[in-house]
């Protein structure tokens, strides 16, 4: 689970695939909501994994991999977002602080109508990639409760989301359909 | 603008030059990005897992990656931009394109004198750099196609393009270059004559960053530009033009953000200022108009002689004209590729006509 030489042979890149292909494939589904995407977000992550493979040494193999498929997914929003604009300015809007201070206030809105416990499980869950059961045995919970931590945070941010928030169109429509 | 300021957020924090503050919206913002995964059989899975491994496999084996000049698509547009004074005409295309409609055309772009197999380059979620045998460069945007013949040997330059792509052409005018995209062709001009033709069309934007273009329908049965203009549009610096198939119209505009133009002498941008001490607005607005190479006309004199004072570098240039504007108690509107500033003057300027100055000594 958490080792990796410093350098992977076919066989090691393989077993590495095998065991991680899925996870990665619907943590990167369930952010993109497009299949051909997270297809394709996986395999970069991979090629460009066996592309480092020389220089690589990561003692944490699933923290590795769960960093690098997050940093795709960003990409892919920041991609869409520049084909999106019509203009090529390099520069720091004027109102980049003042759109920060409203981002901050709508998350932290949203954020914080969760239950402390809902909110750490879900974060873990849903930013590091861990699974329930590793959630599980870290917290010291039931499946079962780790679940419902997780289904009930989702159902409650998006209740909120789609009440309340009137910023940012782009942020909402990333996440509700 | 929300998108432009999103993308500034999330650049930065993949650059890794982000504030810790940034950094939790950013990771706070992506846990909230999950939609529910429909389930998939265990055959659907195995499938997937082959398909996957065999791409995976496959580009293992043809790894010639070719490293990126730049890192970000944003310094590149702005190298470009810079380098191309010097160099040649910038153009941004925009049209919803797909890859079949590059696929369909491919086999018709070598009618000229170019025997040369088609280059083709398509793009996924990334963006790519393509270089041209003649050393022209094109930034395609993610989900975008083009194609070219691989030599250049004809006595002209020709792209296919579906999708998005900002271009940097580098000048040659004996050899003319050319850009078609769905019903348009664009042409980066040295010379100029040019015929159209029409086909119902969905709407095609271009976008012209420096230099000047062309923008005139393709002919139905033929590539090749062969007679004078007809029907077609000039496009100069931080103007556009929008062609609709179904109206078979181009609509003239201007660009979201234009830019100030680059010195023709030098490389660099200069960082012009814009600083007003109780200036006649008649001569702001000069200043603006040479700036952006966008006409701005003023509908009533009364307005000439109202001051302004301000510091208005920093600002967008429909930003300075609200600000000019409010000092005038005028407002402007945006009439094609020119800026009409309307209004009864100011108060303080009276009936003065012209521009109060203070005695010169």
């Amino acid at each position: 689970m958490a080792l990796i030489p410093g350098n992977v042979d076919e066989e090691t890149f393989e077993a590495i695939y095998r065991e991680y292909w899925l996870r990665l494939y619907d943590f990167a589904l369930a952010k993109v909501h497009d299949p051909d995407v997270a297809e394709e977000i996986v395999q970069d992550l991979f090629v460009n994994l066996w592309e480092k493979r020389k220089g690589l040494r990561v003692t944490n193999l699933s923290g590795y991999l769960f960093v690098a498929v997050r940093n795709r997914i960003i990409d892919h929003y920041k991609q869409r977002l520049f084909s999106d604009l019509e203009t090529v300015d390099a520069v720091t809007a004027p109102d980049y602080p003042l759109f920060l201070d409203e981002l901050e206030n709508e998350v932290k809105q949203a954020m914080g109508r969760l239950p402390d416990k809902t909110r750490e499980i879900f974060m873990l869950n849903r930013l590091e990639g861990k699974s329930v059961g590793e959630i599980s045995e870290k917290l010291n919970l039931p499946k079962r409760t780790v679940e419902y931590h997780i289904t009930q945070g989702l159902r409650q941010l998006k209740t909120f989301l789609r009440s309340v928030s009137t910023f940012l169109p782009l942020f909402l429509a990333s996440i509700i359909i | 603008m929300s998108k432009h300021n999103f993308h500034t957020l999330l650049s930065r924090y993949r650059s890794g030059e982000c504030t810790e503050r940034e950094k939790h919206l950013v990771e706070q913002w992506f846990s909230m990005l999950d939609e529910n995964i429909s389930e998939r059989s265990k055959e659907e899975n195995e499938q997937l897992e082959e398909k996957l491994w065999k791409a995976i496999q496959e580009r293992k084996e043809l790894a010639r990656v070719k490293p990126s000049r730049f890192t970000s698509g944003w310094k590149w547009a702005v190298a470009a931009v810079i380098i191309m004074t010097a160099a040649g005409w910038a153009v941004y295309l925009t049209l919803p394109g797909t890859e079949q409609a590059i696929g369909a055309e491919t086999a018709m772009l070598p009618h000229s004198t170019s025997v040369s197999p088609m280059e083709k380059v398509s793009t996924g979620i990334g963006s790519k750099t393509v270089i041209l045998p003649d050393g022209s460069e094109i930034r395609l945007s993610p989900y975008s196609s083009v194609a070219y013949s691989s030599s250049f040997d004809g006595d002209k330059r020709e792209v296919l393009l579906a999708g998005k792509a900002f271009f940097k052409v580098v000048a040659n005018p004996g050899k003319p270059f050319f850009v078609y995209s769905g019903e348009i062709v664009t042409r980066v001009l040295g010379t100029s004559f040019w015929i159209d033709g029409s086909n119902p069309a969905r709407s095609i934007e271009v976008s012209v960053v420096t230099g000047k273009v062309t923008v005139s329908k393709r002919s139905e049965a033929d590539f090749v530009p062969a007679g004078p203009v007809k029907g077609g549009v000039i496009l100069t610096a931080n103007q556009k033009v929008k062609f609709s198939g179904k109206s078979d119209l181009f609509e003239l505009g201007l660009v979201e953000e234009p830019v100030p133009l680059l010195p023709e002498e030098s490389e660099m941008p200069a960082e012009e200022s814009f600083i007003f001490e109780d200036t006649p607005i008649a001569e702001v607005i000069e200043k603006l108009e040479n700036a952006y190479g966008i006409e701005i006309i003023l509908e009533n004199d009364a307005l000439k002689g109202c001051l302004f004072r301000g510091d208005i570098t920093r600002q967008p240039l429909f930003n300075k004209l609200d600000l000019l504007c409010s000092a005038g108690n005028a407002t402007y509107e945006i009439r094609g590729t020119r800026v009409l500033v309307s209004g009864e003057g100011c108060p303080a300027a009276g009936f003065h006509t012209g521009p109060q100055k203070e005695p010169v000594n």
